[in-house]
């Protein structure tokens, strides 16, 4: 044990402290939005690095000059014009499906993930505009959780709500919940049963029950009418100040999946995902400014002005 | 084989996070005396213009550079800080000595799970915060709590930290609380070779502040990463 002022920028603990950060700076927008997508491929990038350099940082060096390698094992450059090089994402994703217990599913999902960062920062193009969040959200937090246990670390060292994630790993894992597919299989022959006028009322009226329900409106997997999807809030809640309105959103994990139409009821995040149901969404609340700085209302205002007494003040007059 | 009496009780130090020690060993000067508490580390190769036992002495703003406590706090309170908290591994004890004391210049003492009453430890073992100055090629972030092997290290210093994500902050905005003062322990060196050990991992240290009859206050300082619990020799 021996005090040490500097730590080398490819150490074990430097790139964790970066990843750290980036995925503090994911969880300040909600799961639908482009930038947490973002913002989670720049994490696990530096989550894969640190499960590298804990094993050598030398391992991170490119290894196409020996003057990286030197780098790497805390030397000073020795010349004036060295600019460090680490190794490419795909060397590092080699090291770790060869070296890291359970990393070998996650590679390709990194791989494929690297690429949208990479992407995202040489197109003209906004490449985690659209990505539904059951696409990736669920394998990256199975990468995270693999890195992590290499290092010494859970995924509540790194993240908010581990609970959901190891949720959502669970629920991406969960073979028993495929047979959600026969549901929809079912739910899709009686629709076929019945008449156009029967299948026209139906969704008719489901549109209207969705619109008035609480909940996320979604096509339904089985009939495609609108039906609701409910969950679980995560994450903060992001508050925009408008004129007279106040937006508040929050991000919703899916619990459960209602159509009215065919009847189809999906329960669970593991089989919501199973039918393409289990991206989170934004619940999006709008407040009267009144009501959230709990202002007067007009009412009350008009009440105050009725209640005021007469001290029989006389009013200007020219006379 | 002599058996020396211990100079301290290494639980208490552990347990408090720091030892007082009245009149530690005065016919050593204050290095002898450190390394007769452990092994002593030699700060000259690791930090520029110092030495193994440094003089600490108040001076006013203008009197020190930006880079001391004293070039930015000068003869007022210095705040709960961890000695060289920007380091990858600061040292793990810091030995203070009184030379020449006062009556009125308190130490401030505070160990870190006090924090833990209004803060969680998988918030401040998240909080990432950047140091002022970096080499080239050397990273400056470090976690408000850490580990070295299997010892957790709690670092923090109000100048030459800052913040960087969220979590870092709520730290910072905690201990900007003028109460955490408060609840600190405080003692006086106030005579020769009064000694405060501190285990500088795990408690917060500062200073209040210097009257102007006070000034003549000399403490030395010795930095120590291991502490042996008694003078026992073979």
């Amino acid at each position: 044990m021996t005090a040490l002022p500097g730590e080398h920028g490819w150490s074990k603990d430097a790139l964790f402290n970066k990843a750290l950060v980036y995925v503090q700076q994911m969880e300040k927008h909600n799961a639908d939005n482009w930038e947490y997508g973002f913002w989670s491929s720049l994490s696990l990038e530096f989550l894969c690095r640190s499960a590298v350099a804990h094993i050598s940082p030398t391992l991170l060096a490119d290894r196409r000059d020996w003057r990286h390698t030197h780098y790497a094992l805390g030397n000073a450059p020795i010349s004036k014009t060295f600019v460090p090089k680490s190794a490419d994402t795909k060397d590092v994703l080699d090291i770790l499906s060869a070296l890291v217990p359970g990393f070998t599913e996650s590679k390709a999902f990194c791989f494929e993930h690297a690429g949208r960062r990479n992407a995202e920062l040489h197109s003209g193009d906004l490449e985690f505009k659209d990505l539904k969040t059951g696409t990736w959200q669920p394998k990256y937090y199975a990468a995270c959780k693999a890195l992590l246990k290499f290092i010494g670390k859970e995924l509540v060292d790194l993240f908010r709500d581990a609970e959901i994630a190891e949720q959502m790993i669970a629920a991406s894992e969960d073979a028993a919940a495929k047979a959600v597919e026969r549901d929809i299989v079912a739910h899709v022959a009686l629709w076929a049963g019945k008449s156009q006028e029967e299948k026209a009322t139906a969704s008719s009226q489901a549109q209207v029950w969705a619109s008035r329900e609480k909940g996320h409106r979604t096509e339904c997997p089985a009939c495609k009418s609108i039906g609701l999807l409910r969950g679980t809030p995560q994450g903060t809640v992001t508050t925009n100040v408008n004129d007279d309105v106040i937006v508040q959103r929050q991000t919703v994990i899916p619990a459960t999946y209602e159509c009215i139409a065919c009847g189809l009821r999906v329960t669970g995040l593991s089989k919501l995902v199973a039918c393409g149901l289990g991206n989170a969404f934004t619940e999006t609340s709008t407040i009267s400014a009144a009501d959230f700085f709990g202002l007067y209302t007009e009412d009350e205002m008009e009440e105050a002005r009725t209640s005021t007494p007469d001290f029989g003040y006389e009013d200007d007059n020219n006379d | 084989m002599t058996l020396r009496k211990p100079l301290f009780d290494p639980q208490a130090l552990f347990k408090n996070g720091f030892v007082f020690l009245s009149n530690l060993l005065p016919g050593c000067t204050t290095q002898e005396a450190a390394e007769r508490l452990g092994s002593v580390i030699d700060m000259a190769p690791l930090l520029s213009g110092s030495s193994t036992v440094q003089d600490l002495r108040p001076r006013s703003i203008g009197s020190a550079s930006k880079n001391h406590y004293s070039g930015n706090f000068g003869l007022d309170r210095f705040p709960l800080h961890s000695d060289l908290a920007h380091w990858a591994v600061p040292p793990r004890y810091a030995l203070l000595r009184c030379v020449s004391g006062t009556a009125n210049v308190a130490t401030h003492l505070l160990r870190w799970e006090e924090l833990l009453s209004a803060i969680s430890r998988n918030t401040i073992s998240k909080a990432v915060l950047r140091s002022r100055k970096r080499r080239n090629g050397f990273s400056g972030l470090r976690r408000a709590l850490s580990h070295e092997g299997i010892h957790e290290i709690f670092r923090w210093d109000p100048l030459f930290l800052t913040p960087v994500n969220s979590s870092a902050n709520e730290l910072c905005d905690l201990l900007r609380d003028p109460a955490w003062e408060d609840k600190a322990d405080k003692f006086i060196l106030a005579s020769p070779n009064d000694s405060i050990l501190i285990d500088n991992w795990q408690t917060l240290h500062g200073r209040g502040p210097v009257g102007g009859t006070q000034t003549c206050r000399h403490i030395q300082r010795a930095y120590l990463m291991e502490v042996i619990g008694d003078g026992a020799s073979g």
